[in-house]
């Protein structure tokens, strides 16, 4: 068993590689940049340029790949010479600084010819001077220097450099600055160490926004779930009990429509029928800073649409189960020693039945997945399927990788969850 | 000499008629069953509409009549117009060929085989040689490719149409790769269970003793036995194939826009429910919904009466 699981978490992080690695790939090849989806389609050349060196996106792909998984501070620490920490502001921003050789905590910036360096004390005050004897000349004789600058950048400052960089502000606008920085590495933990990176859509921190996003995923998926799991046994075994009969024709079609049935289409139908027609509840979510379980009204319809694809689906698969086992020796037997109808039923049958569903339900939580992104986009639930689908339009690379490992996450781990569970269901199977 | 052609010519006559007996039962099948008829009609339906689109309706699914945006149905109009003045009927009907009847692969190359239909196709290629192979040879090679296709099974199916459709944008083309990828490792594992079963019988020992190759016996023997299950799973295959490019239509990376696609339609449909329009996302949700059921009632309706003979 310990060796099952073992090789199952292998297994686990193998598809979270190769996911990643594709995304990755697949992400760079496919047409379209994430400056013009950021910047707008009327940027200069070098305005991009500059944007992408900022963001670290001109280096080779490889790179990146690693930066993201196991993060750059260790590699610009390297380049500085000094330790980096970064450590959490009091306005809860996070910055980076290099760690002076007295443990000071320190940065720098360039003014003119000069160098300058920041030190910052624990209180969150900080004072200026003049940092000149960092310069170091090479064989061309050009004064350069590594160090930590105020935009959570490690970056390559020379001494009378005149390149002209364009910092991108959201909300703002284009500040055009002269005597820049060279070279940059933008500083990140790396995907491993629990850093997904900054978002470039956004420019803040990604699991931030993630973190929120999966909650309102987490609570539209467990209503459902809450929801759908006693109905759809219930259900199922009712259909289950007399195959043929007319209430398993009309619960097993009826469950089938609205498995088959598309999210988004079964989403306007009841958006047409109770949002519009009958007015009862609103046909869209808009929660703003709320908590979607302060606007319950506005969680009727996702959750009833989300149910209603589940219900169809568990149903069927009860009822199969069900079905299965009334037709066995044993339940014939049971009817042969004359007990009562529903002591069977109770006591025999649906006891076996329900061992089916539980594993196959959790093995379908990689299609209900695919049901909650769509959901989501019907209602413009702010989720964590809707922010996928957002990423991967802008190709914003970080976010779009710590979405699709959570949904590799959740996708495999329930897979490995369900076998652990079947094999205490039923003692005879053995995973070696 | 005369009766001996006679005769061959009788025994020709009687082979054909057993084909055509055997055909005729297996339609018969279907009718059998009143959950199939009732499938069979929805999708005849649709195919008969698609087939004749230009005949059922005197508008293209492009022009755009813009002194009548967003109405509803009236004797011009047979089902309303969308949010640019177009034919709802049409686009309805055009896109139901898209679906089921066409390929469009640009604008001037257009080829037979609706776009859900060549998704099932290619995945059905691919699928049964990867299940093939992998049953009838096992060892290493059954391993390996398992191993990758539980991979792809481990990711999730929306994740794999965001990351395909993105990375190749939005075309027909691209649809059907997708739908390829997608439906794949399924098929595969379907048509290896099904090899192991028929790898154990008899004409196949036959065949290999004959010295057949391996892909004669794969192909000409093995296939062609395991036909029953492949089928009815290849036609619920092709309602997941509709509803596939349903969703990736409704989210933007299905055909590129005028293209009357019906997932485009619902979600462009979408913005003018609360203005008071619902035709335009109506009709093309009742459109899916209605070909989706009718492909998975014919479906079971066939599993269960061939179930039932055995």
């Amino acid at each position: 068993m310990a060796k099952f699981i073992v090789r199952r978490v292998f297994l686990l992080l193998l598809t979270m590689v190769l996911v990643s690695m594709a995304v990755f790939l697949i992400t760079e090849a496919s047409p379209g940049n994430v400056a013009r989806n950021v910047l707008g389609a009327f940027v200069t050349p070098e305005q991009e340029a500059s944007f992408l060196a900022q963001m670290g996106l001109d280096k080779p792909v490889y790179i990146r790949y690693l930066y993201w998984l196991i993060g750059s501070d260790w590699h610009a620490s390297r380049k500085v010479g000094l330790p980096l920490k970064r450590i959490t502001t009091e306005k809860d921003f996070e910055e980076w600084w290099a760690v002076r050789e007295d443990g000071a905590l320190i940065r720098w910036k360039l003014q003119g010819e000069d160098l300058i360096a920041i030190v910052r004390f624990a209180d969150g005050t900080a004072t200026e001077y003049t940092n000149n004897e960092r310069w170091q000349k090479d064989k061309a004789g050009v004064s350069s220097f590594w160090g930590v600058a105020t935009q959570n950048h490690v970056v390559r400052l020379e001494k009378g450099s005149d390149k002209k960089i364009w910092t991108f502000v959201v909300g703002t606008g284009w500040m055009e600055t002269t005597g820049g920085p060279v070279e940059y590495i933008p500083l990140k933990k790396g995907f491993i160490r629990g850093d997904p990176g900054l978002s470039l859509r956004t420019g803040r921190p990604v699991a931030k926004s993630l973190f929120i996003r999966l909650r309102n995923s987490m609570v539209l998926a467990g209503i459902a779930f809450v929801i759908v799991m006693p109905l759809a046994l219930f259900f199922g075994v009712i259909a289950g009990l007399k195959e043929g009969g007319i209430r398993d024709r009309i619960l097993s079609i009826g469950g089938m429509m609205f498995s088959v049935i598309p999210e988004f289409v079964t989403g306007i139908f009841l958006i047409l029928i109770f949002g519009v027609w009958l007015g009862l509840v609103p046909g869209a979510t808009v929660f703003g800073e709320k908590a979607p379980w302060e606007r319950p009204d506005m969680l009727v319809l996702p959750v009833l649409t989300l149910t209603l694809i589940e219900l169809g689906y568990v149903l069927r698969i009860t009822r199969a189960s069900m079905v299965e086992v009334m037709r066995s020796p044993y339940i014939r037997t049971a009817f042969l020693k004359g007990l009562p109808y529903w002591r069977i039923v109770l006591k025999h049958a649906v006891r076996n039945a329900l061992m089916a569903p539980i594993t196959v339900i959790m093995l379908h939580v990689n299609w209900l997945m695919g049901g909650i992104v769509i959901v989501e986009v019907v209602f413009g639930y702010p989720g964590l399927g809707k922010y996928l689908l957002e990423s991967a339009l802008y190709k914003d690379i970080n976010a779009l990788e710590a979405g699709a490992m959570i949904l590799v996450i959740v996708a495999v781990g329930t897979q490995l969850i369900a076998d652990i569970i079947y094999t205490f269901l039923n003692p005879r199977i053995r995973y070696m | 000499m005369t009766v001996g052609e006679e005769a061959t010519d009788l025994s020709r006559v009687e082979i054909r008629t057993g084909r055509l007996r055997r055909m005729w039962e297996g339609t018969s099948i279907i009718f059998a069953s009143r959950t199939a008829t009732i499938g069979l009609i929805i999708v005849l339906f649709w195919l008969t509409v698609a087939a004749f689109a230009p005949l059922l309706t005197p508008y293209t699914s492009l022009e755009q009549d813009w002194k009548a945006p967003n109405q509803g149905p009236s004797s011009a109009h047979f089902l309303g117009t969308d949010e640019l003045g177009r034919d709802l009927w049409s686009r309805l009907i055009y896109g139901a060929r898209i679906v089921l009847l066409v390929l469009p692969i640009s604008e001037k190359l257009w080829i037979p085989g609706g776009t859900a239909l060549w998704g099932v196709f290619a995945a059905l290629i691919v699928g049964m040689t990867l299940g093939l192979v992998s049953g009838y040879y096992g060892g290493w090679i059954d391993e390996i490719v398992m191993r990758l296709l539980d991979a792809m099974m481990a990711v999730p199916v929306i994740l794999l149409y965001l990351i395909i459709m993105t990375a190749l944008g939005a075309s027909a083309l691209n649809v059907v790769i997708a739908v390829t990828i997608v439906g794949t490792p399924g098929i595969a594992r379907l048509v290896r269970s099904l090899t192991l079963d028929i790898r154990t019988r008899e004409y196949i020992r036959a065949s290999e003793t004959r010295g057949e190759s391996a892909w004669y016996i794969m192909f000409v023997e093995i296939l062609p036995n395991a036909r029953g299950p492949i089928i009815v799973d290849a036609m619920l295959r092709v309602g997941y194939a509709i509803f596939a490019m349903g969703t990736l239509g409704f989210l933007g990376l299905g055909l590129p826009p005028p293209s009357p696609d019906w997932g485009s339609m619902v979600a462009k449909g979408q913005e003018f429910i609360l203005a008071g329009s619902p035709w335009a996302a109506l009709w093309p949700s009742v459109a899916i919904a209605s070909l989706v059921v009718g492909l998975n009632l014919l479906a079971d309706g066939l599993r269960e009466e061939s179930m039932r003979y055995q």
